[in-house]
């Protein structure tokens, strides 16, 4: 996690800055009624390009909201965004206005979402981060000035830089402190003071849905996927426990005792090499053996599905999370450059492959229909996909069809790798802080917990609906059900490229597409209008369950 | 001659790891990189062919993933083909044994018109390799091809450049002809269609 000030970093962070607003004069947990969709907005508008929603002929005025829902008969919804640089004047004026919202209308004509006709929850998904009153309260007042009225505007370019730069500092202040309570919050919850024992998954879901400070994500990730127990008392017992468990298992599996699986052996050797060929790290002969120790031990014990290729990109983000924790946080980038074995002691090396192994377990049966025989979890996902772009973007799905454009050419790999193999790793670690998060209950809260002891039915229930996931609503969400709209949001994200192309232009792009700059804001934007639309849909999709 | 424009539907198969995604990157771009990662679905790349020295075509290959768990998945990239192209890789014995079931995988799941004349080309790839690493004859890849029907057979090298370029344009030779034959085999469908509505007429019309 880097202080950065480029300035979409900073425009992501109004969503953020907006709970922390709203949720800054109470301890409580945030539960603010109808806000979710303000984060949204306020981003969406900085980043909506209102040529291209008349252009596209599905807003023909600047008052008709992006986020249109309209009945069943032609239902269509349109979720318009443009990369954040696109309107770097109007982002510098957008990202530090208040919450006064009419004002914003008034003076851009911007659309806004309506947020009486989406059937949106309001339960608050994003965690409040304690702000910074008086870091806020003095933007607050340079931007008010700022806005002025229109005489103001026509004030000096000299004077606009001031007060640019000015914000600028002021934001980098805010930024900086809002990341050492992020840190703080998570260390408080993680190890909690107050002599408590259990720590509380459900603000740490909360709080990690938004991305985990890179000193706690090793920690944090363990806890969301359900690895690590709750019970503080029981974590060292635990650990200790499993990774022993996964050395005689590999001791085993290594052992002549074992006969080989060819054909699983082979795939694996042949996939290692070409596993993040890119990143340094991968390149090194220990990590090629702890990865076909973690893959080949993953796939013995799982003979349904067996090894399958793809998984060998899902163990990694693990892997380097889990090394980093062995790392001084000046280094923790190294990762991706360094031998492991230059700052580990191979049973450091081992520990690391248990909680790999162990976490890739918990995630994968999430998603096990994914892999076992014909992939059934995949062709639904792919189906489920191509519904739901119908609903969202109908223009978009018509123009697939006519160009006879199959969701099944171009989002197996994204059902498959999870969307790993379309953004660089650190994306995708950011992405998982979120992920993880959507970690299913059962998952989560994991056998070792409801072994515990003196745990009851009753406790279990009550656990299960204090560890509810932050949407915490009638039926839980999953992971899988979450990445459908991830998958979503991300196509539609280049709905206007997309509507001028052919077949085989479509296909090209979304071979390729433009993701290589990139940054965790634009993740975090992806992210964010994926839980927009999850919260628009939920009813409609509750049969994917 | 029906078609707007000449586009080559190509599909590539073969075990995983014989060189599939290598092979198209060789002829398309004319690049080699040990840093592909391992195809999940399928990949997909264009390249515009002057066939026979007159006519272009847009040769659209579809490089498919390897693992056997993929197959079901594989089948929505077959229909459609007009040429299929087996690869093997001379280190690896399986991987030339499975060149007769991936061939008969894709007869199976892409639905062509007459499997008989379906055109298809073997790809012996590796072949850059030392003497001693090579497990599979020049002699028994021969007999395979002629087993299936005459089968174009090609030694190729993705890495070093080897008959790449000689076997993709056997490939678009073949791939343009059973795209004609195919769009005159619609054209007959049509005549014939119509030819049933005429002789069909008198009789309805004696009633």
């Amino acid at each position: 996690m880097v202080i950065r000030s480029s300035s979409s970093t900073r425009i992501d962070q109004s969503p953020r800055e907006m709970f922390q607003r709203s949720n800054s004069s109470s301890s409580s947990p945030p539960k603010v009624g109808g806000s979710l969709l303000k984060p949204w907005k306020k981003s969406s508008e900085s980043l909506s390009d209102s040529k291209k929603h008349s252009t596209k002929g599905s807003s023909s005025t600047h008052h008709m909201s992006p986020l249109r829902n309209e009945s069943h008969n032609g239902s269509k919804t349109h979720l318009h965004h443009n990369h954040i640089t696109h309107h770097p004047t109007k982002d510098k004026y957008f990202k530090d206005l208040d919450e006064d919202w009419s004002a914003v209308i008034d003076d851009y004509n911007m659309p806004i979402p309506m947020i009486s006709n989406g059937g949106v929850e309001t339960t608050l998904r994003p965690p409040a981060v304690i702000h910074d009153e008086s870091a806020f309260e003095s933007q607050r007042s340079s931007m008010e000035s700022y806005r002025g009225t229109g005489s103001n505007l026509n004030r000096t370019i000299s004077n606009d830089l001031k007060l640019k730069y000015q914000i600028e500092v002021e934001k980098d202040v805010q930024e900086l402190n809002s990341l050492m309570v992020r840190i703080d919050r998570f260390k408080n919850l993680t190890r909690p003071k107050d002599g408590t024992t259990q720590v509380n998954l459900t603000e740490i879901r909360k709080l990690a849905w938004n991305g985990i400070p890179m000193v706690h994500r090793p920690v944090v990730w363990k806890l969301l996927i359900g690895y690590l127990p709750s019970n503080l008392k029981r974590q060292d017992q635990v650990l200790k426990r499993k990774r022993l468990e996964f050395k005689q298992g590999v001791d085993h599996i290594f052992s002549d005792n074992h006969e080989k699986d060819v054909t699983t052996w082979h795939q694996i050797e042949i996939d290692i090499p070409r596993t993040n060929p890119h990143i340094p790290l991968y390149q090194f002969q220990s990590v090629h053996d702890s990865l076909k120790r973690i893959l080949y031990f993953w796939a013995i014990r799982h003979p349904t599905s067996g090894y399958v290729q793809g998984i060998n990109d899902l163990v990694t983000p693990f892997f380097q999370v889990f090394l980093s924790e062995y790392l001084s946080p000046s280094t923790k980038d190294d990762v991706y450059t360094l031998d492991p074995l230059t700052y580990l002691t191979a049973e450091q090396l081992s520990d690391v492959e248990a909680d790999c192994f162990w976490c890739l377990s918990k995630l994968l049966e999430q998603i096990t229909d994914y892999f076992i025989h014909g992939q059934p979890g995949i062709l639904k996902q792919v189906k489920n996909l191509s519904q739901l772009v119908k609903r969202i973007d109908s223009d978009l799905f018509s123009h697939f069809d006519s160009e006879h454009v199959e969701f099944l050419q171009f989002s197996v790999r994204w059902m498959n790798c999870l969307l790993m193999r379309e953004f660089h790793m650190s994306m995708v670690i950011r992405m998982w802080d979120t992920y993880l998060s959507e970690t299913s209950l059962e998952t989560s809260i994991g056998s070792e917990d409801l072994m515990s002891e003196g745990s009851t039915s009753l406790d279990r229930k009550s656990r299960s609906s204090a560890s509810g996931p932050p949407s915490s609503d009638s039926r839980q969400t999953t992971l899988s059900e979450f990445h459908v709209f991830v998958c979503a949001a991300f196509l539609v994200k280049w709905s206007d490229e997309l509507m001028k192309m052919d077949f085989q232009g479509i296909i090209t792009f979304l071979q390729n597409p433009p993701t290589k700059s990139w940054k965790e804001s634009d993740i975090e934007m992806l992210l964010s209008e994926a839980y927009v639309w999850q919260s628009l849909y939920k009813d409609a999709t509750s049969h994917w369950r | 001659m029906s078609r707007k424009k000449n586009i080559l539907k190509v599909i590539i198969l073969g075990d995983s790891g014989v060189g599939k995604t290598s092979l198209m990157h060789r002829y398309v771009n004319d690049k080699y990189s040990q840093q592909y990662k391992a195809t999940i679905g399928a990949d997909f790349l264009t390249k515009e062919v002057v066939v026979n020295d007159d006519k272009v075509a847009t040769m659209q290959v579809w490089d498919t993933a390897g693992q056997e768990r993929f197959q079901s998945l594989g089948v929505a990239f077959y229909r459609g083909a007009d040429c299929c192209v087996l690869v093997y890789d001379v280190t690896n014995a399986k991987s030339f044994d499975n060149v007769k079931s991936w061939r008969d995988e894709f007869l199976v799941h892409a639905n062509v018109a007459s499997p008989e004349t379906f055109p298809f080309v073997i790809l012996a790839n590796k072949v850059d390799v030392e003497e001693s690493k090579k497990v599979v004859s020049s002699r028994s890849a021969q007999e395979l091809a002629k087993s299936l029907g005459n089968v174009p057979l090609f030694f190729t090298s993705a890495k070093d450049s080897i008959n790449v370029q000689d076997a993709f344009e056997e490939i678009a030779r073949s791939a343009l002809q059973q795209s004609q034959s195919d769009a005159d085999a619609y054209e007959d469908d049509l005549n014939e269609a119509i030819n049933i509505q005429l002789d069909g007429e008198p009789s309805s019309c004696g009633c």
